[in-house]
């Protein structure tokens, strides 16, 4: 029996853990609060609330609800964080983790458990015993099993259906697109939401005679072939609902349909930027909002029991009129109103390829679009931008560059040094305009800023060298050794070392740099520069070193030698200053360099540039660590932003 | 406590999930992915038949032989048409999406208003302890009917490895087992590998069928998206319960396999209960998961390594 005896332990153990993460929940039995005369839902003052919410997987349109809600939310006095806690959890897409989801919130201390999406309501309806429910983010919420009609539910659940406002759709369609008699549409039959539409569109399909040509698929990989089946029936329109797996797929449809000449409606805003014609929806961030009300008053207190349930569907519409020029349709004007785009003749087809989701990248997508705005160019009539990320996945990268390939941009943006390298090499006859990449010489992009590869330029965003050793100068006067330390191993970071020497070099000091290969190294390093006696450390910022930089300021701290960095976060973490290219700028001039392309100016004639601008931040607190007192004539000399008095 | 009742009783469900698989995998070899589609087809049937009017038992028996032809039907493609262990099992697990799907018409079948396996617990609870009643156990207070509805499951899941740990025993369950581990020399003896295959098989979807169907009635619905993931679950459990008790015969293995679910769902409501930044969620599970297998063996060296200081 001994085997099992430790099996049981085991159990035992893990139990008793469990049991003492849920010590705080002893004799805490909650009874349902019913007291529906209260209704009141702005916030009580001093009370604090909990909110429990659980969603089946983070997605676009769930972000959206969630920031209408959050909003309605805070304008009734419910602040996150504050007197609002939410205790918020997601089955990462997988049906089998909500019960043990909801479980677990049913036993903590909640007011009212929030759940969205069909599957979370269904388990809600079963797990949930003590505490009252609320859902959204839900087609049909009688089909969810939540009750036998709107008035008539289940017992302590009650909350908001959002239909697509399938019929609104249809007769946009007849009237936008006259003499249609065939609508196609692409669904997953596995999706209670998409059959209830089809139901629905059936029964329209009878009355406003005409042929709806339904194809079920089963996952995104048939789409494709479904949308060519579909088109081959000969139909004038296809309509894609709220279908995840034919929204997953959509470029396949709109692509397949763009080339046969189809218009595509839909009822998800963001698809009219993936080639939808128009959008005939549900706004989520609207019926988040709506949300937000019955939430706030749920957490007053009223009972569910006696909230019916509410379809709420905040209709936006949303066409794209360089489409609708291209199709040869003119979209009758009382679906205008909504619609902010205004055409023009010329429109230019924009991509624009990030390799990773990083707050740089995305500074530099702001700042192009920033530029764009500027220069009075409109998305939409004006210029279409398809933005692409390959998400740190080389594979993806090169399936990106090959869906450019098969398209004709007037210009491409690369967003990184692999993107840069992978488009120039796979797509010789386009245009590409980079930026966010540390040195172009390096990556293969030219010999030299001046002479470099026809069809390419852009904006390097290495750091400002010559700046940073002209302010540490001006700090420390008379200084005559700085140090970093570098990545032998990484070809920006020994780039890096090579123009940090040269910058000091010709304000006469002397650079120390000791290498490091792994994070272990990083501290011996920085530890033999103090030895050797530098005076101030300057550290570049390669991966390595940028991940370990604590180990370098813990010795910076230790021996009270100042640190001085290229990364804006350095300060936080206690170095005195410095001094880190603005990403957001970065974007905006490669916008600029963009600009004179599209007016015709051939790229190679375009030399390469350094970003223009550079934040120059400097912390009066850790200068005081180190003795160092901050001249006013800083002021008059650099463009400093203080981050602290 | 009530977190720690649930979750002991969603382990002991799918303590049927992994006994089943450890059939396939551990017994057979045979690396069958038969399961996340006969998961579904277990609960699919079920639900379906419950919905339709019958008898929770009836239905749940249903679960166990369809699960048990789906298994025949991987078994006989492998078998019959040489079709390599994994394919025959993608193929029959793909079919059965779609059988799925027409067993239950739609999506996703509700079961909340319908008589179960565990409303009949829960009625029972009932009648022997009272409406409504809360248990203190130990200064936590537990409905009656959670604490009578994991009775029930642990009964259950005892009757089946019970069971199980006879019929191995019998002389066509030691052939099966003989099947797995040496298949030259049972054959030598005269007995079809071949249909030892195919029921083998079998008789782990049917397990997988009815882990599935016992879910489906106690979390109220059934998903035809259910079963994705369950087959990787299922393997943890039954290595984490190997790895935990270190004996090979078969009682004990048995044991690990269900030892090994439920632990597992302890684990996994831990992290939930630490409250971790949701997408950590998987993250923090395979470390405990990770840690599960380790430790022990770490224990171990560190102990012998005592006895030769103290020597």
């Amino acid at each position: 029996m001994r085997p099992i005896l430790k099996g049981i332990m085991a159990l035992i153990i893990v139990s008793v853990i469990l049991l003492v993460s849920d010590l705080q929940n002893r004799n805490k039995v909650k009874v349902m609060p019913s007291n529906p005369g209260q209704l009141s839902n702005r916030a009580m003052a001093g009370k604090q609330y909990t909110l429990g919410l659980c969603y089946f997987a983070p997605d676009a349109s769930h972000d959206q609800l969630l920031t209408g809600l959050w909003k309605r939310m805070a304008e009734l006095n419910f602040v996150l964080g504050k007197n609002l806690i939410v205790k918020e959890a997601h089955s990462n897409g997988e049906i089998g983790n909500i019960s043990p989801i909801l479980l677990n919130m049913d036993n903590l201390d909640l007011d009212l458990i929030l759940a969205t999406s069909t599957p979370c309501i269904t388990a809600a309806l079963s797990t949930v015993k003590k505490h009252p429910v609320a859902f959204t983010y839900c087609s049909d919420p009688i089909a969810a099993g939540v009750g036998k009609s709107y008035n008539d539910h289940a017992r302590g659940i009650t909350g908001i259906g959002s239909f697509p406002p399938v019929e609104k759709t249809v007769q946009f369609i007849l009237e936008a697109i006259p003499g249609t008699t065939k609508i196609g549409t692409i669904y997953n039959n596995a999706e209670a939401n998409s059959r209830s539409v089809l139901n629905l569109l059936n029964k329209v399909a009878n009355n406003l005679k005409f042929e709806l040509v339904a194809l079920p698929v089963v996952n995104t990989s048939e789409v494709y072939q479904a949308a060519q089946v579909i088109i081959s029936k000969g139909i004038d329109v296809m309509y894609i609902s709220g279908d995840n797996t034919a929204t997953q797929a959509f470029d396949a449809i709109s692509g397949l349909c763009r080339k046969n000449a189809i218009p595509v409606v839909v009822n998800d805003a963001p698809l009219v930027e993936k080639g939808a014609l128009a959008a005939i929806g549900p706004g989520w961030t609207g019926i988040g909002y709506h949300t937000g009300n019955l939430v706030a008053r749920m957490l007053n207190g009223a009972s569910p029991d006696t909230i019916p349930l509410e379809n709420f569907g905040n209709e936006e519409i949303k066409v794209d009129l360089n489409r609708a020029k291209e199709l040869g349709i003119t979209i009758p004007v009382k679906y205008l109103a909504s619609t902010a785009i205004v055409p023009t003749d010329k429109q230019y087809k924009i991509a624009l390829v990030h390799y990773i989701d990083s707050p740089n990248s995305e500074d530099c997508e702001k700042g192009i679009r920033k530029c764009f705005a500027d220069n009075k160019l409109t998305e939409g009539p004006d210029f279409t931008l398809k933005v692409l990320n390959a998400q740190g996945d080389m594979a993806t990268l090169n399936s990106i560059s090959g869906s450019i390939g098969s398209e004709k941009w007037d210009l491409v943006f690369a967003l990184s040094t692999p993107t840069t390298q992978m488009l120039v090499k796979k797509l010789p006859g386009y245009k590409i305009v980079f930026t966010n990449v540390g040195d172009p010489q390096i990556a293969g992009l030219g010999k030299s800023f001046e002479d470099h590869l026809p069809n390419v330029c852009g904006i390097s965003t290495m750091s400002d060298f010559e700046g940073m050793v002209k302010m540490v100068k001006h700090l420390h006067p008379g200084i005559k050794k700085i140090g970093t330390v570098f990545t032998p191993a990484e070809i920006n970071s020994v780039s890096y070392k090579d123009h940090l020497e040269e910058a000091a070099k010709k304000e006469g000091l002397q650079l120390i740099a000791v290498p490091a290969s792994s994070a272990t190294d990083v501290l011996d390093a920085a530890n033999s520069l103090v030895s050797q006696r530098i005076e101030a450390f300057c550290q570049i910022s390669d991966n390595l070193v940028g991940s370990c930089s604590s180990a370098v300021l813990k010795v910076s701290i230790n021996s009270k030698i100042p640190l001085y960095g290229f990364a804006t976060n350095l300060i936080a973490q206690g170095a005195v200053a410095v001094c880190a290219r603005d990403y957001e700028q970065a974007g905006y001039e490669s916008g600029e360099m963009a600009m004179k392309v599209l007016s015709g100016i051939d790229p190679s004639t375009i030399p390469y540039k350094y970003v223009q601008k550079t934040d120059f931040l400097i912390s009066n607190k850790n200068a005081k660590l180190y003795g160092i007192v901050v001249p006013e004539s800083i002021h008059a000399n650099f463009p400093i932003q203080q981050t602290d008095k | 406590m009530t977190l720690l009742v649930g979750s002991i009783t969603i382990g002991l469900i799918l303590a049927l999930l992994a006994l089943g698989i450890f059939i396939s995998f551990r017994i057979f070899d045979f690396p069958d992915i038969t399961a996340e589609g006969s998961f579904t087809f277990g609960a699919a049937l079920s639900a379906a038949l419950i919905v339709s009017g019958a008898n929770p038992i009836t239905a749940t028996a249903v679960a166990f032989v369809g699960g048990f032809a789906a298994g025949a039907a991987t078994g006989l493609i492998h078998t019959r048409f040489k079709i390599n262990p994994l394919l025959s099992g993608i193929l029959v697990m793909t079919a059965l999406y779609s059988v799925n799907l027409h067993v239950m018409g739609k999506s996703n079948v509700p079961l909340l208003s319908q008589r179960t396996l565990f409303t009949w617990f829960e009625s029972f609870s009932e009648t022997v302890s009272g409406k409504d009643t809360l248990v203190n156990l130990i200064g936590w207070s537990v409905p009656a009917k959670d604490l009578w509805t994991l009775f029930f499951c642990l009964l259950i899941i005892v009757f089946f490895g019970l069971l199980l740990l006879w019929y191995f025993r019998t002389n066509i369950g030691t052939a099966m087992r003989a099947t797995g581990d040496n298949d030259q020399m049972i054959r030598a003896l005269g007995v079809n590998t071949k249909v030892m295959i195919i029921f083998g098989v079998a008789l782990s979807n049917g397990f997988i069928a009815l882990a599935g169907s016992m879910l489906a009635q106690f979390q109220g619905f059934a998903d035809v998206q259910m079963g994705i993931g369950m087959m990787v679950w299922g393997l943890a459990s039954v290595i984490i319960g190997e790895a935990l008790i270190r004996d090979n015969s078969l009682g004990f293995v048995i044991a690990g396999a269900v030892i090994g679910a439920v632990l597992f769902r302890l684990l996994v409501a831990i992290a939930l209960r630490w409250g971790m930044n949701p997408n950590d969620l998987k993250l923090i599970t395979a470390a405990f998961v990770f840690l599960a297998l380790v430790l022990p063996g770490f224990m171990k060296k560190t102990k012998k390594v005592k006895l030769i200081r103290t020597k």
